[in-house]
C-alpha cells in the first residue's frame, strides 16, 4: 500500500465531504484548500512512483508544476478572500442558497 | 514507516478539525497546521524545496491571509445539509485514488539529483518561462485587485 497515496485520499475524501456538507462559503473554500493540499501531496507521491518506474524525467515537470500551483493558490486566495470581504461589507448573504442568514455587519 | 504514519495521522486529525469545527478561525488555524504537515510529508517524500515553498508561500502567506480575513468577519450561524449523502458523493470522489494508494507500492524519497534547486530554476527559467510570467502576472492582478476591491471604492 502506498501510504502517501492513502493519506492524500483520505484528506480528499475529507474536503470533498467539506464541500458538499456546509452551506458557509467560507467553510467550503476552506474545504477547497484542503482538497489542494491532498492534490499536492498526490501528485508528488505518483512522482516518486515515477520516479522509480522510468519515467524520472516527469519528476522535474511535476515538481515545476506543483510550484506553480502553490503561487496560483495564493492568488486565488488573496483574490477570493477579498472579494468575500468586500461582499461582507455591503451586507449581502454568505450563505450560498438562503436569505435567512444575511450578515448585518457594519 | 512510522513517522509517515504518524504524520498522516496528524493531517487527517488536523483535516477533521478543518471542516468541523464550530469557530471558523480555528478551522482556518488547522488548516494552517495541516499545511505544515503535508510539507512534512513532501519533505519525506524528498521534495525538500517545494516543503519550503509551501511553508513560506503557502502557509506563511495564504492561510494565514484566511485566518487573518475569517477572523475579521462576524460569525454566522452555520446550516450542514445531508450528510449521509455528502459522505457518500465523498466516497465515490475519492475511490479513484484509494484504489491507486491500495494497488501500489510505498515510494522510495527520491534521489536529491531530481529535486534539485539549480535543475529546477533551469526548468522555470528556460523551459517554462510562460507559466512563469502568467503566474506572476495573476499575482500581480490578484494583489491590485484584492487592494482595490478591500478598500470598498464605489458603493456606499
Amino acid at each position: 500500500m502506498n501510504l502517501f497515496l492513502f493519506i492524500a485520499s483520505i484528506l480528499f475524501l475529507i474536503s470533498v465531504y467539506g464541500i458538499l456538507s456546509s452551506r458557509n462559503m467560507v467553510r467550503m473554500l476552506i474545504s477547497i484548500e484542503l482538497m489542494f493540499n491532498s492534490v499536492v501531496l498526490a501528485i508528488l507521491s505518483l512522482g516518486n512512483l515515477l520516479a522509480f518506474s522510468g519515467g524520472a524525467q516527469a519528476v522535474p515537470i511535476l515538481v515545476s508544476i506543483v510550484i506553480f500551483a502553490i503561487a496560483l493558490a495564493v492568488s486565488e486566495i488573496v483574490l477570493i478572500f477579498s472579494i468575500m470581504i468586500g461582499v461582507v461589507r455591503f451586507r449581502v448573504a454568505r450563505d450560498i442558497d438562503t436569505e435567512e442568514l444575511v450578515t448585518k455587519e457594519r | 514507516m512510522l513517522i509517515t504514519a504518524l504524520l498522516g495521522l496528524l493531517a487527517v486529525v488536523f483535516s477533521i478539525f478543518v471542516i468541523a469545527s464550530r469557530n471558523l478561525v480555528y478551522s482556518a488555524a488547522h488548516l494552517s497546521l495541516l499545511g505544515l504537515t503535508v510539507a512534512a510529508l513532501l519533505a519525506l517524500l524528498g521534495y525538500a524545496i517545494v516543503a519550503i515553498l509551501h511553508i513560506i508561500i503557502y502557509v506563511g502567506a495564504g492561510v494565514l491571509f484566511i485566518v487573518m480575513s475569517v477572523s475579521m468577519i462576524r460569525e454566522v450561524q452555520e446550516r450542514r445539509i445531508n450528510r449521509l449523502g455528502s459522505f457518500l458523493a465523498a466516497v465515490i470522489a475519492s475511490s479513484p485514488l484509494f484504489y491507486l494508494a491500495l494497488s501500489t507500492e510505498n515510494p522510495h524519497p527520491i534521489p536529491p539529483s531530481l529535486a534539485d534547486y539549480s535543475l529546477l530554476s533551469r526548468y522555470i527559467s528556460q523551459s517554462y518561462w510562460i507559466p512563469a510570467l502568467l503566474v506572476f502576472l495573476s499575482l500581480s492582478v490578484a494583489l491590485i485587485a484584492a487592494v482595490s476591491i478591500t478598500r470598498g471604492r464605489g458603493r456606499r
